[in-house]
């Protein structure tokens, strides 16, 4: 086990220089100049120099590549380029508010969209089942955006439930006043696409012998599914899982920026409009690291549920 | 009749007797310890921002947002009267107006004794005075290399020295605060003096500019150094009393602001100017204890938060909610019922098109270059950007500056939004811009290609606008091709002359019509804001004389000059000048929108309380 958790974190490093050759690539050929950005309209090529050399852009493209594997190494992204706020700072701050928001909506949509699957799966070929899917494929055919704009009117505006927006230093009143309404769109949205997919897991692991073996010996359909079933459809579960969990650390932009929660997302989004390289940077290699020990943490978990699972 | 003896005595008995009488009116002469703000901590004013602040660093900013938090919290030497229409430069911090020589060349400026920095422990313990350099010091921080003030280019050259002062501080990458700049004088502790290269009149609304003119304490900046941005320390009406970065700010009155009372210059005329004044002359400012601001870049919960009172006022209307909120610009009945109250402001705004007159294609001086852009103008459909994109949230524009800067003359028209398709048709065909090859579209009278190449921006509102240009210009049998790419993008390849055409806009820092017409300036262009690349003699002497001039006939004839030689020779193709629609519910006292957009009004807007409480329990 030790072996092969070595082996995957040797493994990260040609990953990890991927990511940081892409993202280095792109903003600096594609990416606007944050020194136009930070002049405004109206500047000379002295000052637009000067900012380029305050910032570092002046420096040539190796060096600027050197400078910034050491941030990776030291975790010190430097400071934003627009509000000169530590970069550390904004992440270590913003990080609170999506998880607020990430965690529940991760929590519930599973926990939820496995009971529902399992029932769906159990009544498979039933009107029942039929309708359940056909209002899915629906559900997944209306952006997210949508359902934002209408729930926020209806259940904050006209409705009066919830407060349209807004975010507030107390995790409590957060929990209970703020973060309701955008967890429970989010979880909403989310089981659509979930309760469809662990359906699918679940009816694979329903036609397969070892279930029409248990229940010719006469157990009861209840332990047939919650015991025997459950566990094996666990694997493809805790993939999905795996896959969705890095997207925690990152939020939603869609749900901060209309509810106006102070999370990574919409901070990255607004970086990415004002060309705040420091803070792509830091997002980018802080959400690839994130999303390679998620993997990590996921392979190993199966060896968990499944003692079968040999890790090579 | 008494002894001397018995009359000395008599007269010590009436000193002893009227002596503390003597003392506590001699107290009440000299300035005494100021009694703190009696602003109400219950009047609380809550309004939502639409763009994150950047930084509470006065001159480390250049957006609008920043700037108005920073103009609440920090004093420029001059600001504007806030009930004045058209805009009135007054003293803010300054005892009176700037003496300025009779070259024009030199500005003397004389703080009022009495000012106070916002308590600081880097202060010692003890009430910091603002004085003469600590304005010196805060416009010399603009030459500052690291700080990159994106208001340096408002300074640089025009005032005496500091082209040498900048350079000096570039090659060393860091500025000497104790070296002299010529043209910045500290006279006495509480006199200062600015002298320029030549004479610039407009040179004085550089006074009432945040970004250039807040004045920071010294000790406060080499205190915090990077840090500067996030913990502001000024001399204005409120400070910061909490801040969740880019989602909440939250401010109240400053204890050691200064005795300010309200006052006011409406025109006679001005029915509701003179109402507020009425109502509110002779209050101690601040009169609202707490303003918290909210940033929602969204429209719709922007809009609901404020339906739903989780805002008192509206700043600044989404055009997108303007057919509901204001249809035919007026109060909808379902918010007049609930007596929300709503002001529409011609904003000091313009947007414009412009044709890059290097362009082999669109640019030049000749009759048929004029002509291929005068065409242009007349075939665009101004009137629907106006009544569709934006949502009736605009005025055509006449000149190429708006409504209520100093310079507008309200009875000058030109004829620079007429919409005339047949003219535009027939100036083409005049010049032998015709299609030869009958695919409906005109060629160069050489045959090669028209192709008119528009630059937007990948947002909704200009697609609208590309699409519109191009409805427009196909009806005249114009092509043309729309290219998007980011502002960053563009703006480099504007500075570098390499775009054909793009659609601008911009509101005024200061109210007069040198904002806009600077920008048609040849020695201006690139960088400095000719976009166009306009270079024209007989414009460019009529700009250098006015910028001699104060405002005065003479100045305005001379910007009317200039308005038609832009409509003669088209380098721009101007279009609207914006609307901001403002609403708040009827216990707000007093908001009125600032002209000049980065002004604060904070300190001039009252809640009413009682009012406040019956609205509440009748809804």
């Amino acid at each position: 086990m030790i072996a092969y958790i070595l082996k995957r974190f040797w493994q990260m490093i040609p990953t990890l220089a991927g990511v940081v050759l892409l993202i280095f690539f792109l903003f600096n050929w594609v990416g606007g100049d944050p020194a136009l950005v930070l002049a405004g309209k109206i500047s000379n090529p002295e000052q637009i120099a000067n900012i380029r050399k305050q910032l570092g852009v002046d420096e040539p493209y190796w060096y600027q590549l050197w400078v910034f594997l050491k941030q990776i190494v030291t975790f010190d992204f430097g400071r934003s380029w627009a509000t000169n706020e530590e970069v550390s700072h904004i992440f270590l701050t913003r990080l609170g508010p999506t998880l607020t928001i990430m965690l529940p909506v991760l929590l519930l949509e599973t926990v939820i969209g496995v009971i529902l699957a399992i029932g769906v799966a159990y009544v498979n070929g039933t009107v029942t089942d039929r309708m359940i899917m056909m209002i899915c494929t629906v559900a997944m055919s209306i952006s997210f955006l949508v359902y934002i704009i209408v729930a926020q009117y209806l259940f904050g505006f006209k409705l009066g439930w919830f407060p349209v927006q807004g975010w507030s230093e107390s995790y409590w009143k957060n929990v209970t006043t703020f973060a309701p309404l955008p967890i429970m769109l989010a979880v909403f949205v989310g089981l659509a696409p979930v309760l469809r997919l662990y359906r699918s897991f679940f009816l694979d692991e329903i036609n397969h012998d070892y279930v029409r073996t248990a229940r010719s010996k006469g157990l009861a359909e209840k332990i047939v599914m919650l015991k025997h079933v459950l566990r094996n459809a666990l694997i493809p579960i805790l993939t999905n899982i795996g896959i969705a969990l890095p997207g925690i650390f990152i939020g939603s932009f869609l749900m901060e920026t209309f509810f106006s929660i102070p999370g990574i997302g919409r901070e990255i989004l607004v970086a990415v409009n004002r060309s705040d390289f420091p803070v792509i940077k830091a997002a980018t290699v802080y959400l690839a690291m994130i999303t390679m020990f998620i993997n990590l943490l996921v392979d190993v978990l199966y060896k968990v549920v499944d003692p079968r699972v040999t890790l090579k | 009749m008494p002894s001397t003896r018995s009359a000395l005595s008599l007269v010590s008995r009436i000193t002893i007797l009227f002596l503390p009488c003597l003392l506590a009116s001699s107290a009440a002469a000299a300035p005494a310890t100021v009694a703190p703000t009696p602003a109400d901590p219950a009047k609380i004013l809550r309004y939502a921002f639409e763009v994150a602040e950047t930084s509470f660093d006065p001159q480390r900013v250049s957006d609008v947002y920043s700037s108005i938090v920073n103009n609440a919290m920090f004093d420029p030497p001059l600001r504007y009267d806030h009930l004045a229409r058209p805009a009135k430069l007054i003293p803010n911090t300054l005892t009176a107006m700037p003496t300025v020589s009779p070259d024009g060349l030199t500005y003397t400026l004389h703080v009022h004794p009495g000012i106070h920095f916002d308590n600081h422990e880097v202060f010692g313990g003890k009430k910091r005075e603002l004085v003469a350099q600590d304005y010196v010091y805060t416009i010399k921080r603009l030459f500052d290399p690291k700080l990159s003030a994106p208001s340096l280019a408002d300074v640089e050259g025009y005032i005496v020295g500091s082209e040498d002062y900048a350079m000096r501080a570039r090659k060393a990458n860091r500025l000497d605060y104790d070296a002299p700049l010529t043209g910045l004088q500290v006279l006495d502790r509480y006199t200062f003096q600015v002298k320029l290269n030549k004479p610039k009149p407009n040179f004085i609304y550089l006074f009432a500019d945040c970004r250039i003119g807040c004045a920071v304490a010294r000790e406060v900046v080499e205190h915090y150094k990077e840090d500067l941005g996030s913990h502001p320390v000024g001399t204005g009406a409120y400070r910061l009393a909490f801040w969740k970065r880019s989602s909440k700010m939250v401010f109240e009155p400053n204890p050691n602001y200064r005795e300010e009372y309200y006052q006011g210059d409406p025109a006679p005329d001005d029915k509701e100017g003179q109402a507020i004044l009425k109502r509110l002359q002779g209050r101690r400012l601040p009169m609202v204890g707490r303003f918290e601001v909210d940033v929602i870049e969204e429209l719709q919960p922007r809009w609901l938060a404020f339906l739903n009172q989780e805002h008192e006022l509206l700043w600044r209307l989404p055009e997108e909610y303007a057919f509901q909120a204001v249809p035919n610009n007026q109060l909808a009945p379902n918010l007049k019922k609930r007596s929300i109250q709503m002001e529409q402001v011609p904003a000091l705004d313009l947007t414009f098109m412009y044709f890059n007159m290097e362009d082999p294609l669109v640019g030049g001086y000749t009759p048929d270059k004029v002509a291929l852009r005068r065409a242009v103008s007349l075939g665009y459909k101004t009137l629907d950007e106006i009544r569709i994109i934006r949502k009736n949230q605009a005025i055509p524009a006449h000149t190429p500056y708006s409504p209520g800067v100093a310079g507008y003359d309200p009875n000058f028209r030109t004829s620079a939004n007429e919409y005339a398709p047949a003219k535009a048709k027939a100036l083409l065909d005049m010049y032998g811009y015709i299609d030869r090859d009958g695919d409906g579209y005109r060629e160069m009278p050489d045959g090669s290609p028209l192709v008119l190449k528009f630059n937007s921006t990948p947002n909704a509102r200009d697609k609208q606008i590309d699409e519109l240009l191009t409805r427009s210009m196909n009806e005249i049998g114009l092509r043309v091709t729309v290219r998007k790419a980011k502002w960053p993008d563009l703006l480099k390849e504007s500075n570098a002359g390499k775009l054909m055409m793009w659609q601008l806009g911009g509101s005024a820092s200061a109210p007069d019509a040198d904002t806009w017409l600077t920008s048609l300036y040849g020695p201006n262009a690139g960088f400095k804001g000719n976009r166009a690349r306009f270079k024209m003699p007989a414009y460019d002497e009529a700009y250098e004389k006015a910028d001699t001039l104060p405002d005065s006939p003479e100045r305005t004839a001379l910007y009317q000059k200039m308005a038609k030689l832009m409509v003669v020779y088209a380098p721009w193709k101007i279009n609207t000048h914006r609307i901001h629609t403002d609403m708040w519910y009827p216990y707000v006292i007093g908001f009125r929108r600032p002209l000049v957009q980065t002004q604060s009004w904070w300190r001039f807007v009252d809640v009413d309380l009682k009012v406040q409480q019956d609205y509440l329990a009748g809804r």
